[in-house]
C-alpha cells in the first residue's frame, strides 16, 4: 500500500468520484456537442429569412451555453480530477505518468475552446458574420479534439489493449480496442444533448408560437443521428469489452440481500431505456412543438443525466475488480504482485507504508487493515457498506471469506496473513456488538477447522 | 477510538509512498521549466481576478467609477476561467513531478481539498451572477461578490494548507492515523500563514496594473480623461499590494527554518531571488510612472514584467520545497522514461495553437477595438 486511503464517510471516495463524473459528462458533453449546433444553427440562421430573429435566440442559447458549459463544466472537470486523486491516487499517477503529454495536449484544447468561444460570445456585435460561423466551427473542432484526446484514457482504463506495464506503448494503449466505438458513442451523443439544450432554450420563446416551433423542430433533429446509429455502435463497443465483463453481464451477480443483482444489466438497461425515452421524447417535441414547456425540456435533459448515469456506472462496473484492467485492482494492488504468492501472504501491516506501527492482533489491527485494504470502494455504514455487509458473519466464516474474496470475481484478492484476517473479522464483529478479540476469532476459526478434518477423517463421503 | 496509543508512536521513517514505475516522461529539467511558466501565468491569472474582485467591492462601497466597475464586472468571469484553465498544467506537472508528496497530502486533508470543487463552482458562479444581473441593487451586488472573495480566499487558503503539508511528510501519518476522513488542515505549520498573505497579496499589485492599463487606454481610445480614477486606484493599490507583500515576505523568512532558507538562497536560488526583487521593483516602477504619464507603453511593459516577476518567485519557491525534502526525496531519484514524441505532439500543438489563437484575437480585438471607439469618440 503506497499510499493513504481516503476514508470518507458515507459516499467514501468512489462515489465522490461518481457523482462528479455523472454532472461532468452530460455539460461536458453539451460543451462539445453545442458548439456544432452553435456553428449550424450560425450556418442555418444565414439562408433563413428570419436570420436575424434566429441568431437574437441563438445569443440566448450561447448565454445559457457559456455559463452553463465553463462555470459547471470546467470546474466539474478539474473536479473529477481532485476526486480521483483522493479515491485512486496510485491509479491516477499512473494515468497521469503515463499520459501527461496527452493530458498537456487537450489543456491546448482547452484554452483554445475558452479563447474562442469568448471572441464568438463577445464579439457578438462588432464581428462580420463570416468572422462568428468561423469561430463557432473552429470551437467545435478545437472541442472535438478535447473528446478525441480524454476518450484514450477513459476506454485505455477498461480495455488497456497491447499496453502493458513492461512495454508501456502509449499508442496501443490510447488507441485500445474500446476507443472508437466510444468517440463515436460519445460524439452523436453529444450531438442529442445538444439538442436537447437547444429544446431547453427555445421554450423560453414567448411571444412567438411559430418561431418556438421552428427553433424546437431544428433542435429535435439533432437526436436523429444518435438514435439511427448508436445502437449499432454499442454491438460494436460490446464486443471489445474483456470476456469476463461480458460474463458478468451473463451471470449477473450475488446481491447484498442474496439471489441476482444483475448490476451491470441493471446500469447497461437504464442507459439503454433512457436513450430510448430521450429519442421519444424529442419525436413528440417535433410533432407538438406548442406542447413542450420548460419541465418537459428539464425532464428530457433529467433523463439523459440518469441515462449517462448508468452508462457511467456499467463502465465502472465492467472495470471490476480493476481500476486499470489486468494491471492495477481497485484497491491499489498490482497485477503482479497479486500473482507473487509470497507478496500476499505477508503480514499485511508490517509491509504497510501507512501503518503507525499498530501492534499485531491488538484491537487497532482489523480496523487499519479496513482503512487501507477496504476503503478504497466501501463504507462501513454509507455506500457498499460493510457493516450491512457482515451482518450475519460468524467468526469463522469471516475468515473462510475472506480468504476467498476474489473468487466472485469483482473483489480483489486479500492480502495477508490468517491473523490478519482474523483481525479484520473481528473487527467488523465487534462493529455488530458483538466483543471479540482477533484471537478469539482465530481460535473460533481454527475449532472449527479441526473440527470439519475429524468429521473429514471419520468419514469421508459425508464431509466432502 | 481513543488513537493516543497510535499518535504517540513516532515512526522512524515517514510514509512517503515509491516513486511511480513509469518514471518522469523526460528530464527533471524540463518538466520544471514547463511547471514555472504556466504556474507564474496561473498566478498572474488568479492575482488578477482575486485583486479585481477586491478592487470592484471597492468601487461599489465606495461608488467609484463606473468604467472601472463595468471593466471589471465583464472581466472577471473571464480571469476566472483562464484561472482555472491556466492551473491545470501545473497541477499536472507538480503530480509527475511530486506526485509521491501530493496525493499524500491531498488525502490526508482530502475533505478539504474535494470542497475545493464546489467552492470554486461557487465563486465563478457569483462572478457571472453579478454581470448577468446588471440591475440589481449595490447591496445584493455586495453579498454576491462578497461571497465570491470569501470562496476565492477560502480555496487560496486550502491550496497553501495542501502544499505546505506536501512538504512536510514527517507530520503526516499523525494526521492521517487520527483524521482518515480528511477533515484537516495543515494549521500547526508554522510558515502557513505568512505564506499565505505572501500568495494573495499581489492580486493587489496584478488588480491594481489591470486598472492602471484599463485606465490609460480608456483615456485614450475615448480621447478624455475619463479613465484617470481608475489609473489613479490601480496605482494606489499596487503600492498597497507591494507593502503588504514585502511585509509577508518578511514574516515568512523569520519563521522559516534557518538552515532551509540558507541552502535555499545559494546559487540559482540567490539569482533568482535578487532578479525578482529587482523586477518587482522595475515593474512598480513603470507602472507607478506608465500611470502619472498616461503612457501604455510604461504600464504593459510593467505588467509583462510582474509575469517574469512571479517566475523567478516560482523558481525560488521550488527550490524551497527541494529543500524541504531533500532529506526523503531528491528529483534525480526517479527514472526517466523519454516520451519525446508525445512530448513533440503537445509542443507543436501548444505553439500551432497559441499562434492560431493570437491571430484570431487580435483580428477580433481590432474590430471590436474599432468599434469601440466609434461608439465612444468624442
Amino acid at each position: 500500500m503506497n499510499y493513504p486511503v481516503w476514508n470518507f464517510p458515507i459516499l467514501g471516495g468512489s462515489l465522490v468520484v461518481a457523482i462528479i463524473a455523472i454532472i461532468h459528462i452530460l455539460i461536458s458533453h453539451l460543451a462539445i456537442g453545442g458548439g456544432a449546433f452553435l456553428a449550424v444553427a450560425e450556418i442555418w440562421s444565414n439562408k433563413m429569412a428570419d436570420g436575424e430573429r434566429i441568431r437574437k435566440w441563438l445569443h440566448k442559447f450561447a448565454t445559457f451555453f457559456l455559463v452553463y458549459t465553463t462555470v459547471f463544466g470546467a470546474i466539474t472537470g478539474v473536479g473529477i480530477w481532485f476526486s480521483i486523486q483522493l479515491a485512486s491516487p496510485e491509479a491516477t499517477s499512473l494515468l497521469i505518468h503515463q499520459f501527461v503529454f496527452a493530458w498537456a495536449t487537450e489543456w491546448v484544447t482547452f484554452i483554445g475552446e475558452l479563447t474562442v468561444l469568448y471572441l464568438y460570445y463577445y464579439g457578438w456585435n462588432s464581428n462580420s458574420r463570416r468572422m462568428q460561423v468561423f469561430l463557432a466551427v473552429a470551437y467545435f473542432v478545437i472541442a472535438w479534439f478535447s473528446l478525441f484526446i480524454i476518450n484514450g484514457i477513459l476506454t485505455f482504463m477498461l480495455t488497456p489493449g497491447a499496453w502493458t506495464l513492461e512495454n508501456k506503448d502509449i499508442a496501443a494503449g490510447f488507441f485500445n480496442p474500446g476507443y472508437f466505438p466510444s468517440l463515436f458513442i460519445r460524439t452523436l451523443t453529444m450531438f442529442l444533448i445538444a439538442g436537447l439544450a437547444g429544446i431547453l432554450v427555445a421554450t423560453q420563446i414567448k411571444d412567438d408560437e411559430a418561431f418556438k416551433t421552428k427553433i424546437i423542430r431544428f433542435s429535435a433533429k439533432w437526436v436523429i443521428p444518435a438514435a439511427i446509429l448508436v445502437p449499432g455502435l454499442v454491438v460494436w463497443y460490446w464486443f471489445t469489452l474483456p470476456e469476463s465483463t461480458l460474463a458478468f453481464y451473463d451471470a449477473g451477480m450475488v446481491g447484498v440481500d442474496g439471489g441476482k443483482m444483475e448490476g451491470l444489466a441493471r446500469f447497461f438497461w437504464l442507459a439503454v431505456t433512457s436513450g430510448a425515452l430521450i429519442v421519444m421524447g424529442a419525436s413528440v417535441a417535433a410533432w407538438k412543438p406548442k406542447a413542450v414547456h420548460l419541465a418537459t425540456a428539464i425532464s428530457l435533459l433529467l433523463v439523459a443525466q440518469v441515462g449517462i448515469m448508468g452508462a457511467e456506472f456499467f463502465r465502472e462496473m465492467a472495470r471490476k475488480p480493476y481500476v486499470i484492467r489486468g494491471v492495477l485492482y481497485s484497491n491499489a494492488l498490482w497485477q503482479h504482485n497479486a500473482e507473487n504468492s509470497a507478496y500476499m501472504n505477508r503480514p499485511y501491516l508490517s509491509e504497510a507504508k501507512w501503518n503507525p506501527e499498530i501492534e499485531e492482533m491488538s484491537a487497532e489491527h482489523g480496523e487499519w487493515i479496513y482503512r487501507l485494504q477496504c476503503a478504497t470502494c466501501h463504507t462501513l455504514d454509507g455506500y457498499r457498506d460493510l457493516t450491512y455487509r457482515t451482518r450475519n458473519w460468524t467468526p469463522a466464516f469471516g475468515v473462510r471469506f475472506i480468504e476467498k474474496l476474489d473468487e466472485q470475481k469483482v473483489m480483489p484478492p486479500f492480502q495477508g496473513t490468517l491473523k490478519d484476517r482474523a483481525a479484520l473479522t473481528a473487527y467488523f464483529l465487534n462493529i455488530h456488538g458483538n466483543p471479540v478479540t482477533p484471537a478469539q476469532v482465530l481460535e473460533l476459526y481454527e475449532q472449527e477447522e479441526r473440527a470439519k478434518a475429524a468429521a473429514m477423517n471419520a468419514n469421508p463421503k459425508e464431509a466432502n | 477510538m481513543n488513537f493516543s496509543n497510535l499518535i504517540s508512536a513516532t515512526l522512524a521513517q515517514a510514509p512517503i509512498p515509491a516513486a511511480d514505475p513509469l518514471g518522469y516522461p523526460m528530464p527533471a529539467v524540463l518538466l520544471q521549466l514547463l511547471s514555472y511558466l504556466t504556474l507564474a501565468l496561473h498566478f498572474m491569472a488568479v492575482n488578477f481576478t482575486l485583486g479585481g474582485l477586491i478592487y470592484l467591492i471597492w468601487l461599489k462601497v465606495r461608488k467609484g467609477d463606473d468604467g472601472a466597475k463595468s471593466f471589471l464586472g465583464l472581466s472577471l468571469p473571464l480571469g476566472f476561467s483562464y484561472l482555472v484553465t491556466l492551473g491545470i498544467p501545473p497541477l499536472l506537472f507538480v503530480q509527475v513531478m511530486y506526485g509521491q508528496m501530493f496525493y499524500s497530502s491531498s488525502v490526508i486533508i482530502g475533505a478539504a481539498w474535494i470542497l475545493v470543487v464546489p467552492l470554486l463552482i461557487l465563486a465563478y458562479g457569483m462572478l457571472y451572477l453579478n454581470k448577468l444581473k446588471k440591475d440589481s441593487t449595490t447591496n445584493a451586488q455586495l453579498i454576491v461578490l462578497g461571497v465570491a472573495l470569501l470562496t476565492m480566499l477560502s480555496v487560496g487558503f486550502i491550496y497553501v494548507n495542501n502544499l505546505t503539508l506536501s512538504m512536510t511528510p514527517d507530520t503526516w501519518m499523525e494526521k492521517y492515523a487520527a483524521t482518515p476522513s480528511g477533515a484537516n488542515l495543515n494549521l500547526s505549520e508554522p510558515t502557513l500563514f505568512a505564506r499565505y498573505v505572501l500568495f494573495m497579496s499581489p492580486a493587489l499589485v496584478v488588480g491594481g496594473a489591470a486598472l492602471v492599463l484599463m485606465g490609460i487606454f480608456r483615456s485614450k481610445w475615448r480621447g478624455n480623461n475619463s479613465g484617470d480614477a481608475a489609473g489613479s486606484l490601480g496605482m494606489r493599490g499596487l503600492l498597497l499590494g507591494r507593502v503588504i507583500t514585502a511585509a509577508a515576505a518578511g514574516a515568512l523568512i523569520a519563521v522559516l527554518p534557518k538552515n532551509l532558507l540558507s541552502d535555499t538562497l545559494v546559487g540559482a536560488g540567490r539569482v533568482h531571488l535578487i532578479l525578482g526583487i529587482a523586477l518587482a521593483l522595475l515593474s512598480t516602477a513603470l507602472l507607478v510612472l506608465g500611470a502619472k504619464k498616461k503612457n501604455g507603453l510604461l504600464a504593459v511593459v510593467g505588467t509583462v514584467l510582474l509575469v517574469l516577476e512571479a517566475a523567478m518567485f516560482v523558481v525560488v519557491r521550488d527550490m524551497l520545497r527541494q529543500q524541504y525534502l531533500a532529506p526523503q526525496f531528491t528529483l534525480s531519484d526517479v527514472s526517466v522514461h523519454e516520451q519525446w514524441g508525445m512530448f513533440s505532439i503537445f509542443a507543436v500543438s501548444m505553439v500551432a495553437g497559441l499562434a492560431f489563437l493570437i491571430v484570431l484575437t487580435v483580428k477580433v480585438s481590432k474590430t471590436a477595438i474599432a468599434k469601440y471607439k466609434e461608439t465612444h469618440a468624442g
